[in-house]
């Protein structure tokens, strides 16, 4: 996938392929912001891992598919895309790109 | 004239995701949002936290111009309601307007809960925390203070308090209850939260009942049942009131309420702090964020959608003080007994509340990450094996099923 994106000083390792099963997440900082990593039907998204309502780590909540809950308004959104599906939040997550190589999985910076 | 005019009757929270939701269902009829406020729809939760500490005024109202303009809502502010005429279907407001309704919705809100008969209670210096313009006054009255005397350890009470610690205030705080919280959350809660605030510099006053209050023009000693405190300024925090009912109805610490949001008068619909309403057989009344939101939106959804669907929520709230975050869901005004998972009295963990076997309620201090499980749980007031649910190595997801 994405092979056109090559590996360099743009990208920081957020974990090991095998730590992330289908439909799981993990997080990772990308320097001083969370960013939520997920995988579903063997593609890779990642967004901002903090909810843009109030200040809430995503990672406290819950991932049901491509729904992403928060765990302190219960805002909910999509995290292929970031896009608000469930207020109170009412701005979309910021997305970030992410790729798979060598078993490892890395995030580019913003 | 608009055919299908829907009148909001408060423009606090309920109010104002009523008008949301009715748009964004796609309602293009006349929506007139009526309130006594004269600010613009705002969140509360701030009012009590970092309104107070931060050092500009944060923005806290919910829609900016462009909502406000695409919303296209008829804002009626600086406007009380004196009447409603159900059978002609008409608001009467105190400055002679009328408005005609085809549905009605009352979300009036709360009110604090006042101590107008206390000896001297109309001094200066004296504050109540419930509207914008009341955490304004506020704010810059506690530029110029240092001993503050806040009245009562409710949420409004303690996050004040904490507020006020933060920005290096000297706080006092008198409580008639020996153990604030308790009745809500067990003696364990309570005691961590009372050390919470201590560890944090609060001086309590428990077990104490407000007397007087002392001053020339303004506050300067509050006298309780065991002592006497000087102050510079004393804020009232003994709760909130469901404001005064303005239309007839059945009305018993709210209106009440059905699963629709609907009143016993045919197309007058209630929703959020000013309603009683059903949750599991019983009849409830809270005060939370989260209800006046989803209570809001339900209600308007039903006046306006062909097939009415049931209100199912949670009931759930979060307080935050200091550095500690609070998040209570579900309701049990009584329970057999507690399953501590974690340790919440050091600071990260949860207590349930179990009634009969069933979990009741759950209170998480620091604790989000399971929360949105716990409410499933909650919600179905599940049977779950004591041992299990206070397993912190067993997922709060897989607490049910015996494995």
């Amino acid at each position: 996938m994405a092979e056109h994106f090559k590996v360099d000083d743009h990208f920081v390792m957020a974990g090991y392929s095998r730590e992330l099963g289908d439909g799981e997440f993990m997080t990772a900082m990308v320097g001083n912001d969370p960013v939520l990593v997920a995988r579903l039907d063997d593609k890779l998204y990642a967004v901002s891992g903090i909810c843009t309502h109030a200040f809430s780590e995503l990672a406290d909540g819950e991932l049901e598919g491509t729904r992403l809950y928060c765990a302190l308004h219960f805002a909910c959104f999509d995290i292929r895309t970031g896009q608000v599906l469930e207020g109170p939040a009412e701005k979309p997550l910021k997305t970030y790109e992410v790729i798979e190589s060598d078993g490892q999985i890395w995030i580019q910076k913003a | 004239m608009s055919p299908r005019p829907i009148v909001i009757v408060g423009a606090g929270l309920a109010g104002a995701n009523a008008a949301e939701a009715l748009r964004r269902q796609g309602f293009e009829d006349a929506i007139i949002l009526i309130d006594r406020d004269l600010d613009v729809p705002y969140d509360r939760p701030p009012l009590s936290k970092e309104f107070l500490t931060a050092d500009h005024e944060p923005v806290v109202r919910l829609w900016d111009d462009d909502q406000l303009t695409r919303l296209s809502v008829k804002l009626e502010l600086g406007t009380t309601v004196s009447s409603v005429d159900v059978a002609r279907k008409r608001v009467v407001t105190t400055d002679g307007r009328q408005w005609h309704y085809w549905k009605l919705l009352l979300a009036t809100g709360s009110e604090a809960r006042r101590l107008d008969t206390i000896k001297g209670a109309h001094l200066g210096n004296v504050y109540y925390l419930r509207t914008l313009q009341d955490a304004r006054q506020l704010k810059r009255a506690i530029q110029d203070v240092e001993r503050v005397v806040v009245i009562g350890a409710g949420f409004i009470g303690a996050e004040v308090a904490a507020s006020l610690r933060q920005i290096g205030k000297s706080v006092v705080v008198v409580e008639i209850l020996p153990r604030p919280f308790e009745r809500l959350w067990g003696t364990e809660a309570a005691e961590y939260l009372i050390w919470l605030h201590q560890q944090h510099g609060i001086e309590w006053r428990l077990g104490q009942k407000v007397l007087e209050f002392w001053g020339e023009s303004r506050v300067t000693h509050v006298k309780t049942s065991d002592t006497v405190i000087e102050c510079d300024a004393v804020i009232i925090g003994t709760g909130a009131v469901p404001a005064a009912p303005v239309a007839p109805g059945h009305f018993e610490k709210g209106y009440v309420v059905n699963e629709f949001g609907q009143t016993n008068i045919p197309d007058v619909y209630a929703a959020g702090d000013c309603t009683t309403w059903p949750y599991h057989g019983h009849a409830i009344h809270v005060e939370h964020w989260d209800h006046a939101k989803n209570h809001g939106r339900m209600a308007a959804e039903n006046m306006i959608g062909s097939t009415p669907r049931p209100y199912r929520n949670v009931p759930y709230f979060w307080s935050d003080q200091y550095d500690t975050r609070l998040q209570y869901l579900g309701y049990a005004p009584e329970w057999d007994f507690e399953v501590i998972r974690g340790e919440p009295q050091g600071g990260a963990g949860a207590i349930f509340y179990v009634k009969e076997g069933r979990v009741m309620a759950g209170l998480f201090i620091n604790q989000s990450k399971g929360i949105l499980a716990a409410r499933r749980i909650i919600d179905r007031q599940a049977v779950v094996p004591p041992e299990r649910l206070g397993d912190p190595s067993i997922p709060l997801n897989e607490v049910t099923c015996e494995k």
